[in-house]
C-alpha cells in the first residue's frame, strides 16, 4: 500500500505544523541501551514507586466500589478535597471546587494556552524551560518572550515586569520550585512579586509545579498561588513526581468563575480522568502513605544529588560550574564555551556510554550550547558517580 | 527621614497631604512602617475609597524602599480589606474610616469565547435527572452492571505482579507496544489492513477525536458531520473554535448528494461520521454508501474521521466493516476505543492512521497531556489476550437485544401515535421523533423530570437547525422493568401536556 504522502497533498492546521520534535521523546527511545548510564532521565527511580501500596490501593476500590469505579464518572470529589486541604497547607487560599482534577500538569498547560493564548500573541516563558512549555506556547504561534532566569535565585522579576509592562503578555508560564532542567527555585521574594505582578498587570501566570514535593533540603516555600490576591495565578500541581508517572494525574487550581469554562474545554478533550485512577490515589494519599513515601524518596534523592554534586567537584571543579539544588531531579551544568554539548552526546553515548541531555533542547531562543541537564534520581549514587566521571573524560577529550 | 510629596509621591496619591516618615535605622520592618502610614491615611481620609495607589515599583523608587516591601504591604493591606486589586488596573482604597466598600473585581483577561460557550442551557436543563429515583436514559453511559469487574481486578493484579514499577512509569506517547499490537490484531479481525506502528493509544476516545481534529483543522476552518452527531464532537468544535456543517442523513447515513455539493462549495478540512450504530440515530450506513463516501473524500481530497466506538454494539443484521477496511489510499482515519464496550473509566481509545498524519497526532498527543497512563494500558491490554473483550461484547449485545425489543415494545405501547423510530440493530439507544402536534422535547423534559423520567433533549446533537421533536433513549443502561416503566412514564407526561396544548389552542386569541 503506497503511503499517504504519495497520493494526498495534505493542508495540516498550524498547531499540528510547527510542534517541533521534542527532546523528551527521542530521550525515552534512546537512552535505554543497557549499558549506557543515563543522566539524561527525567523521573524518580522506579525502585522508589510504591508499587504494591498502590496495587492494594487499587484493589480496595475495586472491592468497595466494583463497577462504580470503572463508569464514567465526574471528577472525584473526596480527592479534590484531599487536594484543596493539601493547597491550604501549603498556604493557597481555595476551596475543594477550585480544584480541577486533570492529566497531568500537561494537560493543565494545553487547557490554559487554549483558554488565554492566541496564535500570534504575546506570552513569556521562561528562557530555559521544559520542552513541554514551550509545544503549549511556541507550539501555538505564540509570540515568545524568554524570561531571563538567575541560576540561585530563578526567574528575573525585573524582566518579568518589564515583559509584562511592555507587552501585555497574554499567559506566562513559571516553574518555581527545583526548576526543569536547571533545579533552581524561586526566591520567596520573588514569588510575592511575581503574584503582585500578575495582579497588577492582569497578566494569568501559570505556575507549573511539579516537583515542589520533593524537597530534601530546607524549608518548603508556599507556591506563588499562596501569594495571589487577585486570581490571576493559575497553580498546576501533580502526582507525576510525587506518586507515579504513569498515573497521569494532575491538578489545577482555578479561579472560581472560570471552573466551568476550564470543564467545558477539558470535557472537550477527552472527557474526564479515570475514575478508578482517581479512587485509587485517593485511597493511596488519604491513608497516610504519601508523607512516608516522599520522605524516603527525598531520603534517597538525597544522597544521590550529593553524590553528583561531589563528583562534579571532583572532575570538573576546575572547568565547570553548576546549580546545587535542594531537591527536584536535575542539575544544570555549565562547560567553558568552547565544549558545545549537543556535538559531544553521540560521542558520551557511543564512546563513554553516558547520556545527558543538551542544554541547547530546552533553550527557547537558541544558545546555551556549552550547558547540559544532568538528571540525578535514577541511578543509585556509585553509578552516579561512575557516571560523571565519564562525562569528564568527554569533556576534558573535547577541550 | 521624612520623604515630602511634593517631590513625586503627591500626583500619584492625588492627594495634596500625604508624608511618609520611614524610620530606615528602627526596629520596626519598612513594610510594616508602611501599613501602618497608609492605614492612617485612609482612617483619616486622606486617601478616600477608591483612591488608585501608585504601582508597587513605582512607590518603591519614590520612597527608595525595596520593592518587596511594597508588595508586602500592599498584600497585607489588601488582606485586611483597606485595599483592592483590580487586575490591570491597579492598587485601590477600598476603605475609609472603618466603611468598607469594594468595587467589584474585574475578571480575568479572557479571550473571547463567544464562539466557544454555546447556549449550554438544554444540558444545564439535562442535569436537572441527575437526583435518585429519576429514571434518566439521557446519559450515553453503557450499564455498570455489565462492566468486567472481576476481570478488571485480575487483570491489574496480574500486570502489576508481572511489570512491577515499569507499569507506573511514563508509556512511550505511541502507546504500549503489545497494547499496539493487540489492537493491530483486534481491528484486522474487523477487517482493518495496519501494522502496529499505524496505532496510536489515546486517553479515551474522546481525546482521539480531539487529536485528529487539533492535528487536520485549524481555527476558523471547517469540517462536515453528520445531522444529527455526537455531542462529543460538538463540544470539541466549539473548544476549539472551528466551524462545523452538519449534512442531512437519511435512512442510510450522511446524504452523498448533500455532502457533494458542500465539498463542492466549502472544501472542509473533514469528513467526521459515526457509520455504525450512529449515535445518538443508531443508524447503519450501508455498504455501498460506505464505497460512494470514501471515493467522495479522494476525489475532493478531503480526509474522513472515522469514529467506529460502537461498531461492536451488533445483535442484529449483517456485519459492515469499517470504512476503513475499504480504505485503498489512508484517507481513513479510524477512531475507537474500550471505552463504551470494555471499560469507560480506564479511559483507554485509539487512532489508526497512517502516515503523515500519524506522525502529526503522535506530536500533538504529547503536546497534550505525553502519554495515556500505563497501567491502564497494559491492564486492557492482559484482558485483550485472555479473550475477556470478546466475552463481554457477546454477553452486552444479548442484553442490550433483550433491552432494545423491551424499549420498541414499551414505546409501541406507550408513547403517543404519530411517534416515530427506526428499530435500531445495535448500540445503546433509540432515537424518537415525537409527533408535531404536542410539546417539543425542551418543553417535555421538565414535566418528564417531574414524574421521574429523563432523557437527551435531541437538539442538543445538531450542530445547527436542531429538529426539536426529536429524544435520544439510552434502554441499554436500564433494566426492564425501569425502561417499561420510563417509557410509561414519558408516554404519560406527553398525553397530559399534549392536551393542556390543544386546550390552549383552542382558546380564542383575545
Amino acid at each position: 500500500m503506497a503511503t499517504i504522502e504519495h497520493i494526498i497533498p495534505y493542508r495540516f492546521s498550524s498547531e499540528g505544523q510547527h510542534l517541533k520534535r521534542s527532546v523528551m521523546r527521542e530521550l525515552l527511545k534512546r537512552a535505554s541501551e543497557p549499558d549506557v548510564i543515563s543522566l539524561a532521565g527525567g523521573l524518580p527511580d522506579s525502585d522508589l514507586l510504591p508499587t504494591a501500596a498502590y496495587q492494594a490501593c487499587l484493589n480496595e476500590v475495586i472491592a468497595h466500589e466494583g463497577g462504580r469505579a470503572l463508569q464514567y464518572r465526574p471528577q472525584y470529589e473526596p480527592l479534590r478535597a484531599w487536594i484543596g486541604g493539601w493547597m491550604r497547607g501549603r498556604g493557597v487560599d481555595c476551596d475543594d471546587d477550585q480544584v480541577m482534577i486533570t492529566n497531568g500538569n500537561q494537560q493543565g498547560l494545553t487547557i490554559l494556552s487554549k483558554l488565554f493564548l492566541e496564535p500570534g500573541e504575546p506570552a513569556a516563558i521562561e528562557a530555559i524551560t521544559f520542552t513541554g512549555v514551550q509545544q503549549v506556547t511556541v507550539g501555538r504561534d505564540a509570540h515568545i518572550h524568554p524570561i531571563p532566569v538567575d541560576l540561585t535565585t530563578g526567574a528575573d522579576t525585573d524582566a518579568i515586569e518589564r515583559i509584562f509592562a511592555q507587552y501585555q503578555p497574554r499567559l506566562a508560564v513559571i516553574i518555581p520550585d527545583f526548576h526543569n532542567p536547571l533545579g533552581v527555585s524561586l526566591t520567596d521574594e520573588k514569588r510575592r512579586l511575581i503574584a503582585a505582578m500578575a495582579g497588577e498587570y492582569g497578566v494569568p501566570v501559570v505556575e507549573d509545579d511539579p516537583y515542589s514535593a520533593l524537597r530534601f533540603y530546607g524549608e518548603a516555600l508556599p507556591p506563588i498561588r499562596a501569594y495571589d490576591r487577585s486570581d490571576y495565578v493559575f497553580y498546576l500541581g501533580s502526582f507525576s513526581k510525587m506518586l507515579a508517572p504513569g498515573l497521569r494525574l494532575g491538578w489545577m487550581i482555578a479561579p472560581r468563575e472560570l471552573v466551568s469554562r476550564i470543564t467545558t474545554i477539558r470535557e472537550s478533550i477527552d472527557l474526564e480522568s479515570s475514575a478508578l485512577t482517581q479512587r485509587a490515589v485517593y485511597q493511596f494519599v488519604s491513608n497516610g502513605q504519601l508523607e512516608p513515601h516522599l520522605a524516603q524518596m527525598n531520603a534517597e534523592n538525597r544522597v544521590r544529588c550529593e553524590a553528583m554534586l561531589s563528583a562534579l567537584d571532583q572532575h570538573l571543579g576546575s572547568i565547570a560550574h553548576w546549580t546545587k539544588p535542594d531537591g527536584g531531579l536535575f542539575v544544570w551544568l555549565t562547560l567553558p564555551e568552547a565544549i558545545n554539548t549537543w556535538d559531544l552526546l553521540p560521542r558520551a553515548i557511543d564512546e563513554q556510554r553516558v547520556a545527558y541531555i543538551p542544554g541547547s533542547a530546552f533553550s527557547v531562543s537558541g544558545g546555551h550550547h556549552n550547558t547540559m541537564r544532568l538528571n540525578f534520581s535514577n541511578g543509585k549514587p556509585d553509578l552516579i558517580v561512575r557516571g560523571v566521571a565519564r562525562l569528564a573524560d568527554v569533556i576534558r577529550a573535547a577541550l | 527621614m521624612v520623604l515630602n510629596p511634593s517631590q513625586g509621591v503627591v500626583d500619584l496619591f492625588t492627594s495634596p497631604n500625604i508624608q511618609f516618615s520611614l524610620d530606615r535605622e528602627g526596629e520596626e520592618p519598612i513594610y510594616r512602617q508602611l501599613i501602618r502610614h497608609i492605614k492612617t491615611q485612609i482612617d483619616s481620609g486622606v486617601l478616600p475609597t477608591g483612591t488608585r495607589l501608585p504601582a508597587s515599583r513605582d512607590l518603591a523608587q519614590h520612597l527608595n524602599i525595596s520593592r518587596i516591601s511594597v508588595v508586602n504591604a500592599y498584600a497585607e493591606l489588601r488582606a485586611e480589606g483597606y485595599l483592592s486589586a483590580h487586575a490591570g488596573r491597579g492598587t485601590f482604597v477600598a476603605k475609609d474610616n472603618g466603611g468598607s466598600s469594594s468595587p467589584p473585581e474585574k475578571s480575568p483577561t479572557q479571550p473571547d469565547l463567544t464562539n466557544a460557550t454555546p447556549d449550554r442551557s438544554l444540558r444545564e436543563m439535562m442535569r436537572l435527572a441527575r437526583q435518585p429515583g429519576i429514571i434518566n436514559f439521557g446519559p450515553g453511559a453503557p450499564p455498570i452492571e455489565l462492566l468486567p469487574t472481576q476481570f478488571l481486578k485480575e487483570a491489574i493484579n496480574a500486570v502489576i505482579d508481572r511489570d512491577g514499577a515499569k507499569a507506573l512509569g511514563y508509556e512511550m506517547t505511541e502507546g504500549y507496544g503489545p497494547l499496539r499490537t493487540a489492537v493491530r490484531d483486534y481491528v484486522t479481525a474487523l477487517g482493518i489492513q495496519c501494522s502496529a506502528s499505524d496505532v496510536l493509544i489515546t486517553g479515551g476516545t474522546q481525546q482521539a477525536l480531539d487529536l485528529v481534529i487539533q492535528a487536520l483543522v485549524s481555527e476558523g476552518e471547517t469540517i462536515v458531520t453528520e445531522a444529527p452527531t455526537y455531542i462529543g464532537m460538538i463540544d470539541i468544535i466549539q473548544t476549539r473554535r472551528i466551524q462545523a456543517q452538519g449534512v442531512a442523513t437519511d435512512e442510510e447515513g450522511i446524504r452523498l448528494d448533500h455532502l457533494e455539493n458542500y465539498l463542492i462549495e466549502h472544501a472542509p478540512k473533514l469528513i467526521y461520521v459515526m457509520p455504525t450504530y450512529q449515535n445518538p440515530t443508531g443508524m447503519v450506513m450501508p455498504l455501498h454508501r460506505r464505497r460512494q463516501l470514501i471515493n467522495l473524500a479522494v476525489e475532493y481530497n478531503t480526509p474522513i474521521l472515522e469514529d467506529a466506538v460502537y461498531h461492536e454494539f451488533r445483535f442484529e443484521g449483517d456485519s459492515i466493516p469499517p470504512l476503513k477496511a475499504l480504505d485503498e489510499s489512508g484517507i481513513v482515519i479510524h477512531a475507537s476505543g474500550f471505552t463504551k464496550m470494555l471499560l469507560p473509566g480506564i479511559r483507554i481509545g485509539y487512532l489508526i492512521a497512517n502516515g503523515t498524519h500519524y506522525n502529526r497526532l503522535v506530536r500533538v498527543k504529547q503536546a497534550a497531556d505525553i502519554s495515556t497512563p500505563g497501567l491502564n494500558q497494559r491492564t486492557i491490554h492482559w484482558m485483550l489476550e485472555r479473550g475477556v473483550m470478546a466475552q463481554q461484547l457477546e454477553r452486552n449485545n444479548r442484553e442490550f437485544k433483550r433491552r432494545r425489543d423491551i424499549a420498541l415494545a414499551a414505546a409501541k405501547k406507550y408513547l403517543p401515535a404519530g411517534t416515530k423510530w427506526k428499530t435500531p440493530e445495535g448500540g445503546l439507544y433509540l432515537w424518537v421523533t415525537l409527533p408535531r402536534n404536542g410539546p417539543t422535547a425542551a418543553e417535555l423534559y421538565i414535566s418528564a423530570i417531574q414524574v421521574g423520567v429523563g432523557y437527551a433533549i435531541g437538539n442538543v446533537f445538531y450542530p445547527q437547525n436542531p429538529d426539536n421533536f426529536t429524544i435520544r433513549l439510552n434502554y441499554g443502561a436500564h433494566r426492564p422493568a425501569e425502561i417499561e416503566e420510563g417509557f410509561r412514564r414519558l408516554g404519560a407526561t406527553w398525553r397530559e401536556l399534549a392536551a393542556e396544548y390543544a386546550e390552549i389552542e383552542k382558546s380564542p386569541l383575545l
